[in-house]
């Protein structure tokens, strides 16, 4: 298994999309950080698009990358922690995340070089387990270089503006948003797996990211309503939902119901991975 | 332990299709053993099973001895190269090579130099394996398959690619390994030629059937003798022959027919065809090919 995790881990860092990727997540970064000063500017030279900012309602289902500017950041200070929170609450992380593991995941399926190894494993179940582990660093990488990124693009934006207040609450935010991109990144993998290529994984991953299966949710929930169960919401179970979410102000009971989600989606991805590739034939 | 590796009543269905079918295979160690079969005839799918790739519809494996779940831990010893090499095309042979070196734990210094070395790559360096030929990135996948000094190695159609100076390199790498590491082979082609310089057993098999096993003097002996005959009237001949109880021939073109029993009537036949009115443009008898004898055991010795 530790030997497995070695050869995954050694893949990780040769290949040339990981660092391509993360270069990647610093434009990214800075693409974000450019968009959120335009609506900064856009805010102050135009008072109707402020008001038309601060009317947004954020318990309505929405589909697609949103980032919602604080109008009070335009002559105020601007917190470094509520700007990774917005940026994260975007979902622009989850959609890099589909696709770093897309590619990742299938690279091994796509060349054939898991028939190298996989037979003569008695159990190759446990590659599963190791793509995760390597996974989990790749994301890991992600998050460092896109919040480095972040804060030195913030920097040059606004200076002294940025200001850094509540770490211990980031912190708090970087370990649950980082569960559940893991587990988002794990049922992203699974999809892979299942369907043997990556165009499948990255749609939906994609789909999943932008909020589209909110409605799904929605239309689920309101179904369990009328069955009777009337205060179920499917929304606040889900990965990307939560991701959504989660912010300083989030209470004590969502954060736990965000990890419970987030490790319940985990462990059951990982599952259902290993079963596959312990099950199915190596094309 | 007497065979290395069998199995009994191997079967494969995908569907309703059964792409291997009832099949019992017997390989000793040291053999090199060649499996013939045309394209479709279940060649790569019973390869892998035996390599722990794809899970038998029906039978059993015995390998080394062990059986069930004990002959699962036993595919440790193996070593494959099935259908078109896996390799990754970002990287070098070299990386390749370490990433199966790290999978199976082997930290041996200029162990990955002495691979390359063996099937001819040590001048690589650093180019890509998207950059190797068809050829190259097959010995590339030999090399990945001797990785962890296995007992067995299963190669599914090796010399594709190759060219004939290739060809002749990977023969004697194989029979080196074979007689100095005493590592046992089953190899699949399709060029039955260059597979008989190679194999001391073959096995063939059509339409997910294993026909025939048999050693390397065993084939040679079956590859019998034929007479072959020139007429400038085909047609006419094949109803002299007819007349003359002789069923066990073949017409190979417009103006040849190959006969395989009675190889000592040709002054019968010529006499019986010269009463016909029909001219021998030639007779001769002749050794059956290693090709012909497998065409004719898979179907190609029906009369035409």
């Amino acid at each position: 298994m530790f030997n497995l995790i070695k050869m995954d881990l050694y893949r990780l860092f040769h290949s040339l999309s990981t660092w391509v990727m993360l270069l990647a997540m610093v434009g990214v970064a800075f693409f974000c950080v450019a968009m959120t000063n335009d609506d900064l500017t856009a805010m102050q030279n135009d008072p109707a698009y402020m008001e038309q900012s601060l009317q947004i309602d954020n318990d309505t289902p929405h589909a697609g990358i949103i980032m919602e500017t604080d109008p009070a950041w335009i002559n105020g200070e601007i917190p470094a922690e509520d700007l990774i929170v917005l940026l994260i609450n975007s979902a622009i992380l989850l959609l890099c995340i589909t696709v770093f593991v897309s590619i990742f995941v299938h690279a091994e399926q796509k060349n054939g070089y898991i028939k190298n190894i996989a037979g003569q494993l008695p159990f190759r179940g446990l590659l599963a387990v190791s793509r995760l582990i390597s996974i989990a660093v790749g994301i890991f990488l992600i998050f460092v270089v896109y919040l480095a990124a972040t804060f030195a693009a913030a920097y040059l934006f606004w200076g002294d503006q940025l200001v850094a207040d509540s770490i211990t609450t980031l912190w708090k935010i970087l370990g649950t948003q980082y569960l559940l991109h893991l587990a988002f990144g794990s049922l992203v993998m699974l999809l892979c797996i299942a369907a043997r290529n990556n165009i499948v994984s990255l749609c939906v991953g994609i789909l999943m990211a932008c909020g589209i299966m909110n409605f799904v949710y929605t239309g689920i929930s309101q179904v369990i309503h009328a069955a009777g169960w009337k205060t179920f919401e499917l929304g606040k179970y889900m990965l990307e939902t939560n991701v959504y979410q989660i912010s300083g102000s989030t209470s004590t009971e969502t954060f736990l119901r965000a990890l419970i989600s987030g490790g319940v989606f985990l462990v059951l991805t990982v599952i259902g991975s290993a079963w596959i590739m312990q099950k199915r034939d190596i094309r | 332990m007497e065979y290395l590796l069998t199995t009994s009543g191997l079967t494969k269905r995908y569907g309703r299709a059964k792409a291997v079918d009832h099949l019992n295979l017997h390989i000793r160690p040291g053999d090199i053993y060649g499996l013939i079969g045309r394209n479709g005839a279940g060649k790569t799918t019973l390869l892998r099973m035996l390599s722990g790739l794809a899970s038998p519809t029906e039978g059993e494996i015995s390998l080394f001895g062990e059986t069930g779940r004990d002959a699962r831990r036993a595919m440790s010893r193996i070593g494959t190269l099935i259908e078109s090499p896996g390799v990754y095309p970002g990287m070098t042979a070299a990386e390749n090579l370490k990433l199966k070196c790290i999978a199976v734990g082997i930290r041996r210094k200029h162990y990955i130099e002495e691979l390359l070395e063996l099937v001819g790559l040590a001048d690589t360096g650093k180019k890509k394996v998207r950059n190797f030929s068809v050829g190259m990135k097959q010995r590339l996948g030999i090399a990945l398959a001797l990785v962890g000094e296995p007992d067995l190695i299963i190669l599914d159609e090796p010399i594709n690619g190759l060219d004939p100076q290739g060809i002749a390199q990977m023969r004697e790498t194989l029979a080196l390994l074979n007689h100095e590491k005493d590592i046992t082979f089953i190899i699949s082609s399709h060029i039955l030629e260059e597979l008989s310089k190679l194999a001391t057993n073959y096995g063939i098999i059509h339409r997910g059937v294993l026909l025939q096993e048999l050693t390397h003097e065993e084939l040679l002996a079956r590859c019998s003798e034929r007479i072959e005959l020139h007429t400038d009237n085909i047609r006419h001949t094949c109803v002299v022959l007819d007349r003359m109880n002789i069923q066990n021939y073949k017409v190979v073109d417009g103006d040849t027919i190959q006969i395989f029993e009675r190889l000592d009537s040709g002054g019968e036949i010529t006499m019986q065809l010269a009463k016909e009115g029909i001219k021998t443009l030639g007779i001769s008898v002749k050794n059956e090919a290693l090709e012909d004898y497998y065409l004719n055991l898979t179907g190609g010795k029906q009369n035409v």
